[in-house]
């Protein structure tokens, strides 16, 4: 009981203590959906603690899922096929360069990521595949709701870097981001619009003329 | 002369039928000439149109082909795991083998990477594509910044790409790192140089090229299908190019195929329209000369066409002309078509027919249609040439009596088969050569020859022939004819004969005699008659006139105190000539009334001579009708009397019974008038007309004289002593002394003694004598006048 209480209490003070509440709209002003939201600050370092965790990344039904991962830097991603059949994953450009290949019922494939940035992935085998796993120097990050509504918890107050990033998301000069200073803490959500719109994201679906495949 | 010719020419059937096939076959040449033409125009303008719509397809195929390798080529190497593979590994060196290898995979010109950040991180060129040993060198911007600016659709577009002196057609595709994070481009290029143009040039016959035309307008060969830049026909590409004037010698066609650095690139072709023409032209050449070549053969052609049609024709004409010539017996024939046939049978049905016709005509003008008797051209053809031989020719001259009474009470249609009976019944009759119908009721029998001496008997043949009654219908009607009769003499024609048998008809007509053979007596009085026209009024105005006189013998005293003057003409050619051929001639022309007047004047003037002798002589005169219609005239003869102081009662003045019947009315007014001056009037001829009894009865006359007819044979003819005994009581009962005329014995003269007839006259008393030989009968035979008794 009084375990319980100290948890809820606890759950409370960092609750109340740093949940930073963005929303992203485009510049049409329409909210902008599962896009990356994280807050980074000079004074923010990472500690050791959070090395240790592990994000699984599935193959699942000839996709990626999810498609965007973020993870902060020196953490760890781990690859699970989870169709019966090879993929060929592997990223040529970025921060973290690599291939290799993952054949069904193998076991899965971990990577640490020690480097900073977007790690654009494809599968060689099945060339619709498309993800991203991005890598950040904070801990402060989440993905926006429906809404484009996002709550980072324990952003410390003060003035903080406010970046969104989506691969799709074009800003002005070619750029998949656009980063904003705001003061915390702030009293409402804070709305952030920015300079650009949503492109298509890829379907990661077979096209119609590889329709064959799902029957292997 | 020379356009009479010429025209005489021109109409020619030939000529025409030549002239129509010249311009029928000109026409047709000419026709054919220009389908020829036209279809050869056709034919060129279709096949430029195809040279040019191959070549179109053909430039279009070839480089959209090489467009469509470079952009799938490029796909495909920009899928290739080996490139990322390198990049993955960080391995430049290799990365650029691996551009090559793709290069030389598609023969491209051109390789070419650039990063994602624009900079051209491999760019290897081919120098030569032709030397098998040329070398591939990195380009001059490799490690430099991209000039282009890619996007998301820059493999799409039409992208040429211009190194140094060098355009290419180049293709990029992105390199992608799984699908939305593009690594860098991939791009391949093919060169625009002068195999490309050889290329087009080879598939389509056009020469073809590439040239660049920046904004000053300035033109640069950068490929040519001809050596080298050296475009012979530069001018011509460039104006049209540039400025779209297309020369007409040319076939021309351009495509702007994009933009490089501000400069665009235009693909042309062209040929010279000779070029491609060259053999059509060669075609065209031999089909003119061919036209050329069946000219004058098809001129000839219709020159014997033109002739063998008018030959036939020519045949005709001959044909005709014998015919005309009168040869009616030739048998047509020309030629052997159906046409020709037909005519030639025509020709010779119509010679038949000339013939037939000819013979009709020439039958009906030598005959008569009523009777089919010949006529006078019959006669004229028949006895001329029996003249010609000196044949004893005898004409017989007939004239059917009173056949004018017969058409005025029972019709022409009954006259005329009268006539039809006599010529019917004159045909029949033996021994006659030729029998004629002249005209109306005459007929001519003629006799090549008959002496005199068969001459009664053919008479007495010829009445017994016409003797049957004739019969029409219920009619019954005697055939009477008269008869004059000629017969040749040295040196008549048949006209002369005709004249003659003429003259002697009119003498057996006014003399009732059945006929009459001609005789050169009856000439002088009849034949003269016409000539003696003329000579009439000379004779009346001149001395030729003379008057005779007759006693008029008182039969109960033998005493003559009258006499009848009777005019006589001295002809001086002619001799003596009688009243009865001169006086109707008178009367006929208008002259009667001269002639009484002399007659009268005369009458008068031998009154008053004998009167001076001591002889007191009453003298009758002869008036005509005509005289009695002419009121001159009857004035002019009382004024006489008076003038010449005469007294009227010496002169009797003679009407025939005729010149009354006439107009009863006005004559009996007249001699009223010339009674009551104191005139005699007697009526003369008495019993020759038709005179009626009342008119008898109511003119004024005091004389009443027998006509000779009936006293001649009176004491034969028991009628004829009826007549002049029942005359004589008629005219003592109306107050009418009566004369007897015509007495030529005594013995008549006794019988009218024995009657009372108070007169007489005739040759038995005295013939008509000159006044002077009168005066002597007078004296020597003791007749006295009476009032010389007195």
């Amino acid at each position: 009981m009084r375990i319980g209480a100290a948890f809820f209490l606890l759950l409370w003070v960092s609750f109340s203590q740093a949940a930073t509440e963005v929303i992203v709209v485009d510049a049409d002003n329409n909210p902008l959906a599962g896009v990356v939201v994280y807050a980074t600050s000079p004074d923010t370092l990472l500690s050791p603690t959070d090395a240790a965790k592990t994000t699984d990344i599935h193959q699942y039904n000839k996709a990626f899922a999810p498609f965007i991962t973020v993870v902060a830097q020196y953490q760890t991603v781990r690859f699970i096929n989870d169709d019966r059949i090879t993929h060929h994953v592997y990223s040529a450009m970025g921060p973290e360069r690599f291939s290799f290949k993952h054949r069904k019922d193998a076991p899965s494939i971990s990577m640490t990521l020690n480097n900073l940035g977007d790690v654009p992935m494809g599968c060689n085998i099945h060339d619709w595949m498309s993800g991203h796993i991005l890598v950040l120097p904070t801990p402060y990050f989440g993905m926006t709701d429906a809404q484009g509504r996002v709550s980072l918890v324990g952003v410390p107050d003060g003035d903080v870097n406010i970046t969104v990033w989506h691969p799709q998301l074009v800003i002005t000069g070619a750029t998949h981001q656009q980063s904003w200073t705001i003061s915390l803490p702030t009293a409402a959500p804070t709305r952030l619009q920015a300079a650009g719109t949503l492109g298509v994201i890829p379907k990661q679906e077979a096209p119609d003329d590889v329709d064959f495949l799902g029957s292997y | 002369m020379g356009s009479r010719t010429l025209w005489s020419f021109m109409n020619r059937l030939q000529t025409q039928i030549f002239t129509f096939f010249v311009v029928l076959l000109l026409a047709i040449q000419a026709v054919s000439f220009w389908m020829t033409y036209n279809g050869n125009q056709l034919l060129q303008s279709q096949r430029l149109d195809n040279q040019m719509s191959v070549a179109r397809l053909v430039f279009q195929s070839e480089y959209e082909n090489r467009n469509y390798y470079l952009s799938a080529f490029a796909d495909t190497a920009a899928k290739d795991f080996g490139l990322k593979d390198i990049f993955i590994d960080g391995d430049e060196r290799s990365f650029l083998v691996a551009l090559n290898n793709h290069r030389k995979r598609i023969k491209a010109d051109m390789a070419i990477a650039v990063s994602a950040e624009g900079m051209v991180i491999g760019q290897l060129v081919l120098e030569d594509r032709v030397d098998p040993d040329a070398r591939v060198q990195l380009g001059s911007e490799q490690n430099q910044m991209f000039r282009y600016q890619f996007d998301t659709e820059f493999q799409t577009i039409n992208t040429l790409y211009r190194l140094n002196d060098r355009v290419y057609q180049i293709r990029f595709a992105p390199l992608t790192s799984g699908v939305d994070a593009i690594i860098g481009w991939v791009g391949f290029g093919y060169l625009i140089d002068n195999t490309l143009a050889d290329t087009l040039h080879q598939l389509t016959s056009l020469h073809a090229g590439f040239l660049l035309i920046d904004e000053s307008d300035n033109a640069l060969v950068i490929a040519s299908s001809e050596t080298a830049t050296d475009v012979k026909n530069l001018d011509v590409v460039l104006n049209y190019v540039q400025q779209d004037i297309a020369d007409l010698d040319f076939i021309l066609w351009k495509e702007a195929i994009g933009t490089v650095d501000s400069q665009t690139l235009y693909a042309y072709m062209y040929v010279k329209r000779a070029d491609v023409l060259q053999t059509l032209e060669d075609q065209w050449g031999q089909q003119l000369s061919l036209i050329l070549l069946m000219l004058p053969l098809s001129l000839i052609v219709a020159f014997y066409i033109a002739r063998s049609v008018t030959r036939p024709i020519n045949i005709l004409v001959g044909q005709a002309q014998y015919i005309a010539k009168g040869n009616y017996e030739s048998q047509v024939s020309i030629g052997n078509s159906i046409e020709m046939q037909r005519l030639a049978n025509e020709f010779t049905a119509m010679q038949k027919a000339i013939v037939s016709r000819e013979q009709k005509i020439t039958h009906q003008a030598s005959h008569d249609p009523l009777t089919n008797l010949s006529n006078r051209n019959g006669l004229e053809q028949t006895v001329i040439p029996w003249i010609t031989q000196q044949y004893q020719v005898v004409i017989f001259l007939i004239n059917v009596r009173r056949i004018t009474d017969v058409n005025v009470t029972l019709g022409h249609i009954v006259g005329d088969e009268v006539i039809r009976e006599v010529g019917r019944r004159l045909s029949d009759m033996a021994d006659i050569d030729l029998v004629c119908r002249l005209s109306g009721d005459e007929y001519v029998l003629a006799f090549r020859s008959l002496p005199n001496n068969k001459l009664p008997a053919f008479l007495e043949r010829l009445n017994a022939t016409m003797d049957p009654e004739y019969r029409y219908q219920d009619i019954a009607l005697h055939l009477q004819i008269t008869v004059g009769i000629s017969s040749m003499t040295p040196g008549a024609d048949l006209i002369t004969l005709l004249r003659q048998a003429d003259t002697a008809l009119h003498h057996a007509k006014s003399n009732k005699l059945p006929y009459q053979v001609y005789d050169i007596q009856i000439d002088k009085n009849t034949v003269g008659g016409f000539q003696l026209l003329n000579d009439l009024k000379t004779a009346i105005d001149g001395q030729q006139l003379v008057l005779f006189y007759q006693p008029k013998m008182t039969i109960e005293t033998n005493t003559v105190d009258q006499v009848e003057a009777l005019v006589r003409w001295k002809h001086p050619v002619r001799g003596l000539i009688g009243p009865d051929i001169f006086i109707p001639i008178a009367e006929k022309t208008g002259q009667i009334n001269a002639l009484s007047r002399w007659v009268f004047t005369e009458a008068i003037d031998q009154y008053l001579r004998w009167k001076k002798q001591g002889i007191t002589l009453g003298i009758a005169v002869n008036l005509s009708a005509e005289n009695l219609a002419n009121q001159e005239f009857t004035q002019w003869i009382l004024d006489m009397t008076i003038q010449h102081d005469v007294p009227p009662s010496a002169f009797t003045l003679e009407i025939t019974e005729d010149a009354v019947v006439a107009d009863p009315e006005a004559a009996i007014e007249v001699l009223c008038r010339w009674k009551l001056h104191g005139f005699r009037l007697s009526i003369d001829d008495y019993g020759t007309g038709y005179s009626s009894l009342v008119q008898l009865k109511q003119l004024p006359v005091d004389e009443l004289k027998i006509d000779k007819s009936f006293i001649l044979q009176l004491l034969h003819h028991a009628d004829d002593q009826i007549i002049v005994e029942s005359t004589i009581l008629l005219a003592h009962n109306l107050g009418l002394t009566v004369v007897a005329e015509g007495i030529e014995n005594g013995e008549t003269l006794d019988w009218l003694r024995r009657r009372a007839c108070e007169k007489a006259q005739g040759f038995f008393v005295s013939r008509p004598v000159p006044a002077d030989a009168l005066e002597q009968w007078l004296a020597s035979g003791g007749y006295v006048t009476a009032s010389s008794e007195t």
